[in-house]
């Protein structure tokens, strides 16, 4: 349990940092407007007439968000809104970069009556969700004037977090399903991925759940071994929902966020037990489901297409025993083989990636787009092409950043709802930059996960302002000096609360 | 909850810790593998907006690129000069492919390989592309335009000759005949290029190959120097022993191995092996092979560098000469030693055998490349010649040179070369095929303190003779040599 020495180590500022705040988030969007500059220097041969627009769209967003954190939670942690700021605005710069329909070229050709189809990154839409996601970024650290009331309706939100997660796996496939997945709500012309929502509801309910819970997880029920585990009536539900979490992720082939869950779920346990025992279970069911894996075709591919991406380059077909890269599906059956994968879009990445080399092309000046969903799951080697290793490291350092602010939060915190709260979303933060990084970067078999901020898509952005909102509301709290008496007026005390 | 809550910060810093270190591993170290994978189409795509360096031999231009502006006027069109001539060297960038030097040292000449990057590091910092260096080769353009001419005039079908600096290993001429010219496939346009490419490959035999040294051939007599080499480092033999040199009736079959390619007065009673290989007497050498065996033949074939591909340049390998290693009967082995059965030999091998004897013994590595220069002049490579063995001793490396010497004193080139100061060992060979003889010259000049070893093959009609096809070429390449 939380020793008073280990939370006098905790050093917390007491006094608001606006004027940081506001520094770096002016540096975060020249970067941004600079970035904007650049593209349309290299792409179109002068400033680009969507610079003005998105920099001052993009701007006022960042003004409303600092005066709502300034009024509202002054004492917030000046770091997390600008680290927001800039990896939103460096992402709008590229999904500009990689939408030809901004480009000068595209402009001309349209006015000339030439017919052009092309669908895929589009600024505007990114723009259009960036303004949502900051106005329920607001919203949030209105509404949410403290944290606590989320504990209080932990078993709706949990709830709440379940049914959208598993919505998708029983629409039908023409509304949910994409590449493979079936993880998207689409009505109309608009698409939600419902699991990005859920991934912070299931944070707020274990949180929940194990802050009421903590003591009597540490009642001995059983003892296997070594391993003293906890009574069923009080591990039971919160493994109930794990399994059916897994089973619904499972049946959506969605592994990336399966991944997610397993690392909150043990490390959540274990910030809340203190007891390291969750960490080796964990990692001992990591290794089963290694195991069992490979039994699945669609995970199978993708291990497959890790371990050895040159022989399923362009469609790997195997005949007589031999895999045979550049050979599709038709081709394939048609000489009697056996089609497996294609890694031609993992290699497509690191060839981008390769092409950057230390310093990078530049913005505008390389070709990311060869790389297909260049802006969406693989736009960390669009920046790796484009700004090169210096880039790519410093999207990752900012990553980390926004990691260890978090933390920070969750340290600093008294309460313990909070505390794990905080702790539990930032450390899937990690993972999940983890884990599409990773995957794009050939370090781990490839699972799509959306890159936090920078990726095109509504629901990510959403949900990862909302994050950010929590995390300054818990640092806020935190930091706040603690109320100060204001009369003496003997035994009773006049106490300013807020 | 804070010390768990610590350990797990520092998890979450390890996550991405790990993936810096992926980043920099794929980003610092990986990133040159990644952009020249083979798999990677980008680098043909791209390869018209590099102004390339030029390709020189001596001060002529072999390759050079053109700006011609493009659709986004940055297009660079690359040129061969004689591409024809000079296809086994250069290679050629296409839309689909790179060879050849192009290939070998595609970093240095499109301005892409680090070395440049530190010489122009402004360049680089303000994004503009690093101008190619200059690939300057180690061809001798008169010797090429010898050996190409040569061959080309005198074969019937498919032909190739090399010359080697004897000292260091510098190719001075690397010439193949059917060739293309190059200009024809480094065109922009992808359907055109495949036309192209389509025609080429369908001819028989097809152009595109190097048959200096991307194929190889029977080596036929030639291959006598290395029974030779063989026979005095076992030191059973000098050139002066007598060896029998009588009919020499094949032990399994009993058929007769001719002295056809010899002269057959001279091919009998027990002559000196100087006079054997003068004549080129294929009843010596069947025996010689019989009596020294498979293995010590293999392996100084092996010595020379047979069994193994040799890399020229990065990637510029050649075909892998043969000599059998899997036990041969006793009829195979007496013909394996005039090089016939199933031993062959690239015109490079053959090449390197006669370097490594007119340079008493020390085989060189072969090389093309004589330094490469970036355009503010500083040097960024210099051929450094590498020793790749001693396959034979400096005195016996000095019998073969006489031995070579006296092929053309009084042997079998004695016709066509008697008088010159040139040394050298005819090889015929029926392929087999319509007639068709493969005429080997394999040898070196001048006798005393060479200076040029070499090897021709060309594909004459039967009756054909590498003395009276092959021969001359030599000659002509040796005195064309500066």
């Amino acid at each position: 349990m939380t020793s008073v020495a280990a939370e006098s180590e905790v050093q917390i500022a007491t006094r608001p940092r606006r004027s940081a705040q506001l520094g770096m988030l002016v540096f975060a969007l020249v970067i941004t407007v600079a970035s904007f500059a650049q593209v349309g220097l290299a792409r179109d041969g002068g400033l680009p007439a969507g610079m003005y627009g998105y920099g001052i769209g993009l701007g006022i967003l960042a003004a409303g968000a600092y005066f709502v954190v300034a009024r509202f939670a002054p004492y917030a942690d000046p770091l997390l809104l600008p680290l927001a700021v800039f990896l939103n605005g460096l992402g709008l710069a590229m999904i500009y970069r990689l939408d030809l329909s901004t480009s000068a070229d595209w402009k001309k050709a349209l006015q000339e009556g030439k017919k052009l189809s092309y669908i895929g990154p589009s600024t505007t839409g990114q723009l259009t969700w960036t303004a949502l996601a900051m106005i329920f970024f607001a919203v949030t650290l209105l509404v949410l004037k403290d944290i606590k009331v989320l504990q209080r309706y932990m078993y709706t939100i949990g709830a709440v977090g379940l049914f959208f997660l598993a919505l998708p796996g029983f629409l039908p496939s023409s509304i949910s399903g994409a590449l493979g997945a079936k993880i998207w709500i689409r009505i109309g012309g608009f698409s939600i991925q419902p699991s990005e929502f859920s991934k912070l509801a299931l944070v707020a309910f274990f949180a929940g759940y194990l802050v009421n819970k903590r003591q009597s997880l540490s009642i001995v029920g059983k003892k296997i071994g070594p391993a003293n585990l906890p009574r069923a009536r009080d591990l039971g539900p919160i493994l109930v929902i794990f399994v059916i979490c897994l089973g619904v992720l499972a049946l959506e082939n969605d592994f990336g966020t399966a991944i997610l869950f397993f690392g909150l779920f043990v490390s959540m346990l274990y910030v809340a037990t203190e007891r390291f025992m969750w960490v080796l279970i964990g990692v001992l069911l990591l290794a089963c489901a290694c195991l069992i894996a490979p039994e699945i075709p669609h995970v199978a591919q993708r291990i497959d297409t890790w371990l050895d991406p040159q022989a399923y380059f362009d469609g790997g077909c195997r005949i007589g025993g031999k895999i045979v890269n550049q050979t599709h599906a038709d081709v394939c059956a048609s000489k009697g083989g056996v089609y497996l994968a294609d890694s031609s879009q993992l290699m497509f990445g690191l060839f981008s990636m390769g092409q950057g080399g230390v310093l990078g092309t530049g913005l505008g000046q390389g070709e990311p787009w060869r790389t297909p969903l260049s802006y969406s799951d693989f736009i960390f080697t669009s920046f790796g092409e484009e700004l090169g290793l210096t880039g790519a490291m410093v999207i990752l350092i900012v990553y980390a950043l926004i990691v260890q602010r978090g933390m920070k939060a969750a340290l600093a915190t008294k309460d313990n709802f909070a505390k794990l709260f905080a702790g539990g979303v930032s450390f899937v933060f990690a993972l999940q930059v983890f884990v599409i990084v990773g995957g794009v970067t050939r370090l781990i078999p490839l699972t799509g996960l959306t890159t936090p901020f920078l990726a095109q898509g509504g629901s990510s952005l959403l949900a990862n302002w909302i994050l950010i909102a929590i995390l300054i509301r818990i640092s806020d709290t935190a930091r706040r000096p603690a109320p100060q008496p204001i009369q003496d007026e003997g035994m009773t005390q006049v106490v300013r609360t807020q | 909850m804070n010390k768990p809550l610590r350990k797990v910060a520092v998890a979450g810093m390890v996550l991405l810790v790990v993936l810096l270190i992926n980043v920099n591993y794929i980003q610092g170290s990986q990133a040159d593998k990644l952009r020249t994978d083979p798999l990677n189409s980008r680098q043909f795509a791209q390869q018209w907006e590099h102004n390339r360096g030029p390709i020189m031999a001596g001060k002529v231009t072999l390759a050079y690129s053109e700006k011609i502006g493009g659709k986004d006027g940055k297009e660079y069109q690359r040129h061969y000069n004689q591409g024809t001539m000079y296809s086994p060297i250069t290679g050629y960038v296409s839309v689909f492919s790179r060879t050849g030097l192009e290939a070998a040292q595609n970093g240095l000449l499109d301005g892409t390989d680090k070395r440049l990057a530190l010489h122009n590091w402004f360049d680089v910092l303000v994004g503009k592309k690093a101008a190619g260096a200059t690939v300057q080769t180690t061809i001798d353009p008169d010797a090429q335009e010898a050996a190409y001419s040569g061959v080309k005039n005198k074969t019937m079908r498919r032909g190739g000759a090399v010359a080697i600096d004897v000292k260091t290993g510098a190719i001075l001429a690397m010439a193949s005949f059917p060739s293309y010219d190059t200009n024809n496939v480094a065109v922009h346009d992808g359907t055109k290029a495949n036309k192209v490419f389509e025609s080429l490959t369908k001819e028989k035999p097809t152009p595109l190959l190097n048959y200096a040294m991307r194929e190889t051939f029977a080596p036929g007599s030639s291959f006598k120097i290395i029974d030779s080499a063989a026979a005095i480092e076992s030191g059973q033999y000098t050139k002066d022993s007598p060896a029998d040199a009588n009919r020499l009736l094949l032990p399994e079959s009993g058929q007769e191995l001719h002295n056809s390619d010899g002269d057959e007065a001279k091919c009998n009673g027990s002559p000196p092996l100087i006079n054997s290989f003068a004549a080129s007497c294929n009843s010596t050498f069947g025996r010689l092979a019989g009596m020294l065996g498979q293995s010590k033949l293999a392996e100084m074939a092996a010595k020379f560098g047979f069994n193994k591909p040799t890399e020229v340049e990065n990637g510029m390998s050649s075909a892998t000469s043969v000599y059998p290693t899997k036990r041969l009967g006793g009829d195979a082995l007496a013909r394996s030693g005039i090089g016939q059965e199933v031993v062959t030999a690239s015109p490079l091998q053959m090449a390197m055998v006669a370097q490594a004897v007119a340079n008493d013994g020390k085989l060189m590595k072969p090389y093309l490349v004589k330094r490469v220069v970036a355009q503010d002049q500083s040097e960024l490579v210099t051929a450094d010649p590498k020793q790749l063995g001693q396959p034979i001793s400096a005195d016996t490396a000095r019998q073969i040179q006489e031995m070579m010497g006296a092929v053309v004193d009084h042997g079998t080139a004695s016709r066509y070369l008697a008088g010159r100061d040139i040394a050298g060992k005819t090889g015929t060979a029926e392929t087999g095929v319509n007639g068709i003889n493969e005429d080997w010259f394999v040898g070196f000049a001048p006798r005393n303190n060479p200076k040029v070893a070499f090897a021709v093959v060309t594909e004459g009609p039967r009756g054909s003779s590498g003395a009276e096809y092959s021969a001359p070429i030599a000659l002509r390449i040796v005195q064309a040599v500066h």
